[in-house]
């Protein structure tokens, strides 16, 4: 018995050792990844302290999982580098009575993310798989306001339009008219453009007077490219 | 007989083996692994050196066991290669680093049954070598026909099946050589390798794609399947169809349309075109939402030039706008012929129209030869949604330099366009060599009045340019700006634009692009071009890398900017090709070194035998690799050029080696060979490009003789000097010739990956100069030599 209680004990220990570890990490991620880099939105980098990464990668990614880049999740997609989520949902200025789609649910990350800051967030995946996989995860980390569907994102989620953002984490090389319908006067929506791997260029659209605007995003804020001399 | 067998196995396992990592992976580093595997040759070299004797002694029995095994290797090579143990995904090379491991058992996979064959070959060199004229002969027609074979394969066997097909040369040719000693093993050994290569053909190995290749990502949609697969000699042409396939290239926002669902074609994996169907009853077409809209806004365009039509996405928008002639030029023969006949449905018959007339050849050749004006002139959509990764900077361009952009013009009518579009991508590379190009064309065909011929619109994805031979009317600028308010869309260039207009609906946060773009059509066009940290100087058809935009002194600031693991996603192709460079030298080095130890560093004429098989690799792989570049745009099919520039100039070369046996074994006569071949190397550097140029629209059997003769002359002086230079080297110090032998094998690789960059770098023209210093540098070493050892 005592043996017993000695090695629950141990592996307590190791768990939240582990634990530690990981929320440290976290911490430092938001420090030196995130803060630096210009995001201020306290909601945003909150969410992402409180979000456990770790848990949204594949297992042989584990130890990768609060590095500055994106990382492999099956299916030739991959969980955003972390600068670009909170890049993205300081983009959309999230607010708590938002509600917002998000397509292209991948791990369930940004999803996650969303779910912290504003009231309901609705996510469409394609690929089955990884919207059942990311449901799974999503409900046993107790993300009560997301809702995962597996779909054409291209449609948009019209029983629940308007949104006040729209969040496309799959870049097309055209923006679906469906989503611009969807988007609610004054919503923005935010489009990564490039392959995920790349550096990758952000880019907004804005609902305004009836017209739709686009910003071109560069992807490090503060450095902007330059010629050399 | 089995020399010339063994030969022809080892170029077309090559070949196909490059056509296999190529679809399941991507062609740089399907020629990373093959470089590496070449240095089998090296390898053999520096093997016979160490163990010279021993081999030579029991090389009845070993020759036909090396053949068989070189077969046999080659089909576990690939066999293994694909399976889970050594399964690399070269996009994940920079991101995890087990992929190096995974990488290197690969590398060794393939470079064993080159090492087998090669030293095979190797053996019967050293010991004929007072034959070696013949046996060089066999070798070189060997792998001469390799590569025809191959290249005439490529249309009926799948990737997976063409390696395994071609390593039965190899068994083969070492059956021929049983004898009544080694009859049973050899028969033995020969059947069990039949067997697997029968089975690994009935149960080729499996295809599967790198997950990120685009292929593999849209085969995750739902419903995705692959409707029709053929082989061909540009790769595997895949269709597929899906639920989510859909195409419309930076579609304006204001569409509140359906983007159809469409199958989309693959070549190779990588996503070559979608199957529109458009049909006359349709109202509109989907580019009327896209800035390629914009050469149709300033008049009614009949007769319309589509060069890589690809699909044909262009030719039905041409048709859609109600053009009445449209030629519709792609090199792709598969997919063009196909559109013909099994896709002829899924386009709506779209080549069947009486306004289409499809030419199967590469742009340029058809602009050499067309005699026709038009009043619109269309490019290929340059770059790739959101910036390339630099995949395709080592692929020559011609359409893009500027002498394709003169001879466009030449065939304009009066009032005719000339248009291109381009995908925005950060940092800012494609729209700006784009501008630069076009910049440069206006200098030379309208100087001082640019502005008047120009107009560019950008929407929130891509850029597309017009340049009208007229200077564009106050009706054109007004129709242009209309439609940018309509669509959402924002002028880049316009006779008049007022600064405001550039950012209406689009803006950037990054506004240098504009700078930019104002500065290349300026006169400080150049201190641009050396200030930018990307090269964006217009290609030129003596260096046709439109997509090589890496400058190495940039990448630490590149580094800093967007981080070390994204940088080689940005200028990958260019990064590989330096990589593999690196590896080569550091290899050969130790290949060329090794065996030293064994026959000592000093004496026995080493320094010569390093300098004259060097330079003789050298010259020999730079002087291919200019011939078979310069074919392509005289031939207008890559394939097909290089196959028949690989094989004139090795059975030429062969013939050379052959004659080489009678000549007269002096210093005199041996000098005279490699002068005549530096000064004909000379002579093409200075006028082969403008001469090919001048002929490029005879008709198909002249051009066919002309350049027989460009090829075959040089060439088959070219097979001289090698097995001259090992049976002198017999006579000096017979123990060094497997080692000259493995220093040009070496040297030859390391040749071809440098000829890649310094092509890039510096130019065809300089290639071939280099190519004749280093066959000057072999005569000069006939000076190092006494006289007596001639006679």
């Amino acid at each position: 018995m005592k043996v017993a209680s000695l090695l629950v004990l141990a592996l307590w220990l190791f768990i939240f050792r582990k634990q530690q570890d990981f929320e440290k990490q976290r911490d430092e991620m938001v420090k030196s990844q995130i803060e630096k880099r210009g995001v201020k939105d306290p909601a945003t980098l909150a969410a992402l302290r409180k979000t456990p990464r770790h848990l949204f990668v594949p297992a042989n990614s584990l130890g990768d999982a609060y590095d500055d880049r994106p990382l492999p999740i099956g299916y030739g997609q991959t969980i955003s580098q972390p600068y670009i989520v909170a890049f993205m949902t300081e983009l959309i200025k999230p607010q708590p009575t938002h509600r917002v789609l998000e397509i292209g649910t991948g791990s369930g990350y940004q999803a996650a993310i969303l779910s912290g800051i504003v009231k309901e967030v609705y996510t469409i995946e394609l690929i089955d798989s990884l919207a059942s996989q990311a449901k799974t995860r999503l409900d046993k980390l107790t993300y009560k306001n997301v809702t995962v569907k597996t779909g054409d994102g291209y449609y948009g989620w019209k029983d629940k339009s308007p949104f006040d953002a729209i969040v496309v984490t799959a870049a097309a090389e055209h923006v679906p008219p469906p989503l611009i319908e969807q988007l609610k006067e004054g919503g923005r929506m935010i489009i990564p453009v490039g392959s995920p791997f790349m550096v990758q260029q952000l880019m907004l659209v804005e609902k305004k007077d009836g017209k739709v605007r686009t910003t071109s995003l560069m992807p490090v804020r503060f450095v902007p490219f330059k010629r050399s001399q | 007989m089995a020399t010339a067998l063994l030969s022809v196995a080892l170029i077309a396992y090559q070949i196909a083996i490059i056509q296999l990592l190529s679809y399941v992976q991507w062609h740089h580093y399907a020629n990373m692994v093959i470089s590496i595997a070449l240095l089998g040759f090296g390898a053999a070299g520096t093997f016979l050196s160490l163990f010279r004797q021993k081999l030579l002694n029991y090389s009845d029995r070993l020759l036909p066991l090396l053949m068989i095994a070189s077969g046999l290797l080659m089909i576990i090579a690939v066999w293994i290669s694909r399976s889970d143990v050594a399964r690399f995904d070269s996009w994940l090379l920079f991101v995890d680093k087990s992929q190096w491991l995974a990488l290197f058992i690969n590398y060794l996979l393939f470079f064993i049954p080159f090492f087998s064959g090669a030293l095979a070959l190797g053996i019967i060199f050293v010991k004929h070598v007072e034959e070696i004229g013949k046996f060089y002969f066999s070798n070189l027609i060997g792998s001469g026909i390799g590569a025809m074979l191959t290249a005439a394969l490529a249309g009926f066997f799948f990737p997976n099946t063409l390696p395994v097909v071609m390593a039965l040369m190899a068994i083969a040719a070492g059956t021929i050589l049983v004898t009544q000693k080694n009859k049973w093993v050899i028969i033995c050994c020969a059947m069990s390798a039949m067997a697997l290569t029968i089975y690994k053909i009935i149960r080729p190995v499996d295809l599967t794609l790198s997950e990120y290749k685009n292929l593999s990502r849209t085969l995750n949609l739902p419903n995705a399947r692959v409707t029709l697969k053929r082989p061909g000699p540009y790769g595997l042409v895949e269709v597929v169809s899906a639920d989510a396939l859909r195409y419309a290239p930076g579609l304006s926002l204001v569409f509140s349309g359906d983007v159809p669902v469409e199958k989309e074609v693959f070549n190779n994996g990588d996503w070559f075109g979608p199957l529109v169907s458009w049909s006359r009853k349709d109202s509109f077409h989907l580019l009327d939402y896209t800035t390629m809209a914009l050469p149709y806004l300033v008049k009614a365009q009949k007769k319309v030039l589509v060069l890589h039509a690809g699909t044909g996405l262009y030719v039905s928008h041409a048709l859609s706008r109600g053009a009445t002639s449209i030629d519709a030029v792609e090199p792709h023969q598969t997919v063009s012929r196909l559109l013909f006949h099994e896709l002829a449905n899924d386009s709506d018959s779209l080549y069947f129209h009486p306004e289409v007339n499809v030419h199967i050849t590469e742009p340029r050749t058809f602009l050499s030869s067309v005699r026709k004006k038009y009043d619109l002139i269309l490019l290929p959509v340059v770059g790739a949604f959101g910036g390339g990764a630099g995949l395709y900077a080592m692929r020559e361009e011609y359409i893009l330099t500027k002498e394709a952009f003169l001879q466009m013009w030449d065939l304009l009518e009066d009032d005719g366009i000339i248009s291109i579009s381009t995908w925005m991508d950060y940092p800012f590379r494609n729209p700006l060599k784009v501008t630069a190009t076009i910049a440069e064309l206006l200098e030379t065909v309208q100087p001082g009045a640019a502005s008047a011929h120009l107009a560019a619109i950008r929407s929130w994805g891509t850029v597309s340019f017009l340049l009208k031979k007229s200077p564009l009317s106050s009706s054109d600028t007004s129709a242009i700006r209309h439609f940018c308010n309509k669509v959402y869309f924002d002028p880049l260039l316009l006779p008049g634009l007022a600064t405001g207009e550039r950012t209406a609906y689009n803006e950037m946060s990054d506004t240098s692009f504009f700078s930019y773009v104002d500065e290349l059509l300026s006169s400080n066009r150049q201190q641009l071009y050396e200030d930018y940290d990307f090269y964006i100087r217009p290609a030129t058809d003596d260096k046709p890398y439109f997509s090589q935009f890496l400058r190495w002194k940039s990448l630490p600031r590149l580094a800093a900017i967007f981080g070390t693991q994204s940088v080689p996603f940005l200028e990958l192709g260019w990064l590989i090709a330096a990589m593999t460079f690196f590896q080569l030298s550091l290899l050969a080095l130790l290949l060329i070194i090794v065996p030293l130890f064994k026959i000592g560093w000093k004496g026995g004429y080493k320094f010569w035998t390093w300098l004259y098989f060097s330079g003789l690799g050298i010259g020999y792989m730079f002087f291919e690799i200019v011939l078979m570049q310069q074919f392509i745009l005289f031939f207008g099919s890559p394939v097909y050029a290089a196959a028949l520039v690989i094989a004139a100039m090795l059975i030429a070369s062969g013939a050379g080696s052959y004659y080489s046996s009678r000549l007269q074994f002096t210093r005199s006569a041996l000098s005279r060979i490699l002068m005549l071949i530096t000064s004909l190397l000379l002579l093409f550097a200075l006028f082969l490009s403008p001469f090919l140029q001048s002929i490029s629209g005879w008709p198909a059997v002249a051009k066919l003789v002309v350049s027989f003769v460009v090829i075959t002359f040089p060439s088959f002086l070219m097979g001289m000097p090698f097995p001259t230079g090992l049976r002198l080297l017999s006579r000096l110090e017979g123990r060094n010739t497997a080692w000259a032998w493995g220093i040009n094998g070496c040297i030859s690789v390391i040749s071809a990956s440098l000829a890649a960059i310094l092509a890039v770098e510096a130019g065809f023209k300089v290639m071939v100069f280099v190519a004749a210093l280093a066959y000057l540098g072999c005569f000069f070493s006939f000076y190092l030599l006494p006289i007596s050892k001639f006679k």
